[in-house]
């Protein structure tokens, strides 16, 4: 038969592995202890092998059964640890017995978990008591009282505050103390001295004047204060936690009859700056953190909440009660969050028990997941058909916790407008103190007097309220009073702006991005230069910026952007500069990442990009979070196409596809500058530009239908073709050169179509694209007629090459088959190839005057240049006439070329190599530098780098050397084959 | 005299010293039956990256539990051993991640550098684990704390069925010291 040790052993192995110490413990004392009592006679009056509900009584026969101190404290020990067992092992029969078929878990969940905090606590009390008056051995103590801080189940640790009054014997109490502690870390749970450490002189508890003078120094530290609040006693003198409670804790509550209720608001400005930091925080993903997702943030509200409306309760659930009561119009909040509280606590509270006291749970590890699988049982979900029992739990774990956070947002908002009313900087932001008589004050030193106070708090978004208000005068006031003072008096007071970026970067960067976007004056832009770059100067002295700055980027992507595009170039390099620093963690890269990208694509793009850029990022933040994951942003913008047939208005669908044109127009702009090759980022920029091009039409043409409340067919008898850079595969255009042709004279069908087209040309101009229609000028309308086209190319005149140049070269997106191949018979075959000697002879006599007269200057222009972009489009334009055939031209048709004249092929791969060296440099230039053709050698260094040349000043100049020689080369090989061209 | 050997741990939030503290503190405490004291903090300042947590270790009674003139530290990011580095007595240790840059000038310290957060990486593929891999080189260089207590300490601290992966990474962690 198995002992009674074996029997607990096998028992407790369902339990976390942390149950192993207290197994040791009652290993090494079991049988003295046992022994003990049975020499005594004493051995019925314990229970050693079931939980007791005598624990004092027992505790206290366990102790006269040795009279050896050591041995006293090894029993006590051991039978702590029996009982600490008993409770768990009987915590999970009860959890079993009563959630698994309860219809509302939430109910049974609040049941329980505060009958295992109030057995837990009544244990460890027990336990102190004695090992108090051991540890004091008889010697007088000063009167104190020891309370617990933390919840009263958790059993990782017990949060302790220790209160005394002053006298001779504290060191005794000390001493106790300390010995308390060690015991109970060797032999029971340990205990955690948080409040006392930062109070106490020196020591484990401290006096309730030590309290009172760190107070008076300020609120610096909400969460000492919050522990003191939720303060309940666990022993000692009730009298002395009292005094402690009228001369601390009592200023925390809010007083309607005091004039100022400093440490209230203090406290709350505290307590919301933290909710916000634990609801915005880097999380990694498949890890679920129930004490910082859900509890902290609750209980955080609670305790403010419960000083709002003078609540003495410490236990949430009661807190929660009270407030129902006394705040009965947000009852439903109220339930959301004691419904969560349980859930969150129970859940938590298992896990600790049956896996780990982590608070952390990774749900990728395959045994953590099978533990969670198994706690979702035990709390009664069941799997069914496919899903898991631990997905169900999983869902409502999500579930309760979009309701506790919907039930914050509304509480927080009731405490906001109490903190607006209650406020001590009410008449700052009012200018009630600047009507005062004989007052000589400046708004902004005393709005630092003022909050000095509130050091290290982090929500001012009241004064923040106030800065950006347009219709009140709190700004002007605010720059002016700034800009009167003497430069280092300006700086000094700009430096009290920026002090609190350590604890409260948010609210720091939020109050930069107002001034910089109200600065519209001289005065108003070096109020904010100034104080961007105190703010640097400042997250420079920061030992944990990294961290400071993954929380910006993880939780204010568009106000960090914002920022970042208000700063001047200097300031920006400092800020790039911080963003190189490790990130504060590894698994928290994926976050940290993604702010060198943001900081070099302000510092390394054109303002060409940044206009698109601009343009979507403060609508869709998501963008920012995977700049460097081109395949996640290619996700993201097929969605918003494939989407637009689900939109329900017309006006909402060409409002996304245009902001599908601008995210796709970010997305290859990025996979161009991280160095893809052109043919890449060509063929993506054509293809959402196709899509993009055909679904306005299709959109448009409705619009039009609706508004006429008619349509007219024109379908076979319509086209609308790409010509110029579109066309030729060429991305990255500030233009868009079009020709549309409709096969019809009819006025009416002419006007329709018109109407279509016009209406597409303002939204091509919303994306910052000029849209050029070819031939608009010369017949007076977008659309032209099949038969004035004809005519028009039937003309003969010097310069009828250009015209016929923008049609061979043209690429049809949207239209009928059928008038592509009348173009192909009636237009291109018989108007530019039947004519190919007249129209090679012109394109030959254009290449060479070209470049007749032009300067050194004129080298740099990659478009215009011997050898440059223009010269190798004519160079094939001339061979699509000379061989009759239409394709764009591109590198493709250049391959097509090789197979065509293979005495040829060396020369047209040159070609291609230098067209793609050419386009590649041309792109980059444009999305780094300037939308410009012409290429400046100061300003290549972060072309350089994209093509892979380094990121030095002597990789900018051998990259503007290649440039040089490339085109000569090219220009020397066009020369070449145009001087062979025999028709 | 008696023994006082004060111990400090540092690092970001997320490298799991203050876990690691816990565990020297029991594997010293329960396992070795010497006295053992552990304290970290969790003020606002801890909830950043900054993390911080001392074990004291005596063969008397601890009556406050505060480390002061530190015996042994370890420095995971570059913050932390600039900032703690002032506290460390002559003669002591100071290990620190590899990635940490140390002045030529250590006075007569113990100085190691050691790849933890690598290592974790490369032979754990959790860079969580670092804690455990400096556990074990804690263990392998300093005798004040049993070997054997440390892993049966890390090993009642850690959840079911995961013990394979922290066997793993305090073995690495004793590796490194060879």
């Amino acid at each position: 038969m198995k002992d009674q040790l074996t029997r607990l052993t096998e028992r407790t192995s369902a339990l976390g592995n942390y149950h192993r110490k207290y197994l040791h413990i009652i290993s090494a004392n079991i049988e003295a202890l046992t022994s003990s009592l049975e020499q005594q006679g004493m051995r019925d009056r314990v229970h050693l092998w079931a939980y007791s509900t005598e624990i004092p009584g027992e505790m206290d026969t366990v102790l006269e059964a040795e009279s050896d101190t050591t041995q006293k404290l090894n029993f006590l020990g051991c039978y702590y640890a029996l009982q600490f067992l008993h409770l768990n092992l009987r915590m999970v029969d009860i959890v079993k017995l009563e959630l698994a078929a309860a219809p509302q878990r939430w109910i049974t969940g609040r049941k329980l978990m505060l009958e295992a905090g109030r057995m837990f606590r009544y244990l460890t009390k027990c336990y102190m008591e004695r090992l108090l008056k051991i540890f004091l051995d008889n010697e007088k103590a000063p009167e104190f009282v020891m309370l617990g801080v933390g919840t009263r189940a958790d059993q990782d640790d017990i949060d302790l505050g220790i209160v005394y009054r002053q006298s001779e014997d504290s060191e005794i109490l000390n001493r106790a103390i300390g010995r308390i502690s060690a015991e109970m870390l060797k032999k029971a749970t340990r205990l955690h001295f948080h409040i006392s450490e930062h109070v106490g002189q020196n020591s484990l508890a401290a006096t309730i004047e030590e309290y009172e003078d760190i107070l008076a120094k300020g609120i610096y530290d909400f969460v000492i204060v919050t522990e003191m609040l939720g303060a309940a006693t666990i022993l000692g003198s009730y009298e002395l936690f009292d005094e402690f409670k009228v001369r601390v804790t009592n200023r925390f509550f809010f007083d309607p009859g005091l004039k100022e209720n400093r440490y209230h608001e203090g406290y709350l400005r505290g307590i919301l700056g933290e909710i916000r930091s634990l609801l915005t925080r880097p999380k990694p993903s498949e890890i679920i953190y129930p004490k910082d997702d859900g509890l902290r943030p609750m209980k955080s509200l609670l305790s403010a909440l419960k000083l709002v409306y003078g609540v003495d309760k410490t236990n949430a659930w009661y807190i929660i009660d009270e407030l129902k009561s006394k705040n009965p119009q947000r009852e439903p909040q109220y339930n959301n969050l004691e419904q969560a509280l349980s859930f969150f606590e129970l859940f938590r509270h298992l896990y600790q028990i049956m896996v780990a006291q982590d608070e952390d749970i990774s749900l990728s590890d395959p045994g953590i997941e099978a533990m969670v699988a198994r706690i979702a049982e035990m709390i009664g979900f069941e799997k069914t058909g496919v899903v898991s029992a631990e997905d169900f739990m999983l869902v409502n774990y999500y579930e309760f916790l979009d309701r506790s956070n919907d039930a914050i947002e509304v509480l927080i908002g009731d405490l906001r407008k109490h903190l607006r009313k209650i406020s001590v900087f009410n008449p700052i932001f009012s200018g009630e103190i600047h009507k005062k008589p004989g007052f000589k004050g400046n708004l902004a030193i005393d709005f630092i007097r003022a909050s000095d106070f509130f050091k290290g708090i982090t929500y001012w978004d009241d004064f923040l309220e106030e800065l950006a208000d347009r219709d009140s005068l709190f700004y002007n006031e605010f720059i002016e009073s700034l800009s009167v003072l003497p430069e280092r008096l300006r700086r000094k007071v700009g430096s009290g702006y920026i002090s609190g970026a350590k604890y409260d970067p948010a609210s720091v960067l939020r109050f930069l991005v107002i001034l910089g976007e109200r600065a519209k004056t001289d005065e108003e832009k070096s109020v904010f230069d100034l104080i961007s770059c105190l703010f640097i100067d400042e997250l420079d002295l920061l030992r944990d910026v990294s961290a400071l700055l993954t929380h910006l980027i993880y939780a204010y992507p568009v106000m960090l952007n914002s920022f970042l595009a208000l700063v001047d170039k200097d300031c920006l390099a400092r800020f790039t500069e911080l963003s190189r620093n490790e990130p504060p963690l590894p698994e928290l890269q994926h976050v940290y990442g993604q702010l060198p990208a943001l900081c070099n694509l302000h510092l390394q793009s054109s303002q060409f990009f940044k206009r698109h850029f601009h343009s979507i990022l403060n609508k869709y933040p998501m963008f920012i979070k995977n700049l460097h994951n081109n395949s996640k942003l290619k996700e993201i913008t097929s969605g918003f196409y494939s989407d637009l047939t689900s939109l329900p208005s017309l006006t909402e669908r060409i409002e996304q596809l245009g902001d599908y044109y601008d995210l796709e127009f970010v997305r290859v702009s990025l996979l161009a500058m991280s160095g893809a090759p052109c043919e890449q980022t060509d063929a993506e920029f054509i293809e959402f530009t196709d899509n993009y091009t055909l679904a306005l039409y299709e959109l448009c043409q409705e619009e039009i239908h609706l508004s006429l409340g008619y349509s007219l067919y024109t379908h076979d008898l319509f086209a609308l073709y790409a010509t110029g850079g579109h066309a030729r595969e060429q991305g990255f255009d500030d233009d868009y050169d079009m020709i549309v042709i409709l096969d019809s004279s009819d006025r009416e069908q002419i006007e329709y179509c018109n109407k279509i087209v016009g209406r597409m040309n303002s939204e091509i101009l919303k994306r910052g694209i000029l849209p050029h229609h070819r031939f608009a000028d010369h017949f007076g309308s977008y659309v032209i007629s099949f038969e004035q086209l004809a005519n028009h190319l039937k003309n003969p005149g010097e310069t009828i090459f250009v015209d016929q140049s923008q049609i061979l070269s043209s690429r049809m997106l949207v239209g009928s088959r059928k008038l592509e191949n009348k173009l192909q018979d009636e237009i291109i075959g018989s108007l530019i190839f039947a004519r190919a000697p007249r129209y090679i002879e012109q394109m030959k006599n254009e290449l060479a005057a070209r470049h007749a007269e032009k300067d050194d200057n004129h080298l740099s222009d990659i478009k215009e240049c011997p050898g440059g972009l223009r010269d190798i489009e004519m160079l094939l334009l001339i061979y699509e006439t000379k061989h009759k055939v239409r394709d764009p031209l591109s590198r493709k048709f250049l391959l097509r070329l090789v197979e065509i004249e293979p005495a040829h092929a060396r020369e047209f791969n040159q070609i291609g190599q230098h067209l793609s060296f050419i386009k590649k440099l041309r792109d980059t230039y444009r999305l780094k530098v300037a939308a410009h053709n012409v290429i400046e050698r100061e300003h290549l260094q972060p072309v350089a780098e994209s093509m892979g040349y380094g990121d030095t000043t002597e990789a900018a100049e051998k990259l503007y050397d290649d440039f040089l020689k490339r085109t000569a080369e090219a220009a020397r090989v066009i020369e070449k084959l145009v001087e062979g061209i025999k028709i | 005299m008696a023994f006082r050997y004060n111990i400090r741990l540092s690092g970001a939030g997320g490298h799991g010293l203050i876990q690691a503290a816990r565990i020297i503190a029991e594997a010293a405490a329960i396992y070795d039956n010497k006295n053992a004291a552990e304290s970290c903090s969790y003020g606002p300042e801890a909830r950043g990256s900054a993390s911080r947590a001392e074990i004291i270790i005596s063969d008397e009674a601890i009556d406050y539990p505060r480390a002061e003139a530190i015996d042994f530290l370890m420095a995971l990011t570059q913050q932390a051993y600039d900032k703690y580095i002032e506290d460390l007595q002559p003669n002591g240790t100071v290990v620190v991640d590899s990635h940490v840059k140390i002045p030529d000038e250590t006075k007569d310290w113990k100085v190691y550098s050691i790849p933890f957060l690598e290592i974790a990486e490369r032979e754990c593929g959790k860079p969580s684990m670092v804690n455990i891999v400096a556990l074990g080189f804690f263990a392998r260089v300093n005798e004040v704390v049993d070997k054997k207590s440390i892993m049966q300490a890390i090993l009642a601290r850690i959840p079911k069925n995961s013990e394979d992966i922290y066997i793993k990474a305090y073995n690495a962690g004793l590796d490194a010291a060879t």
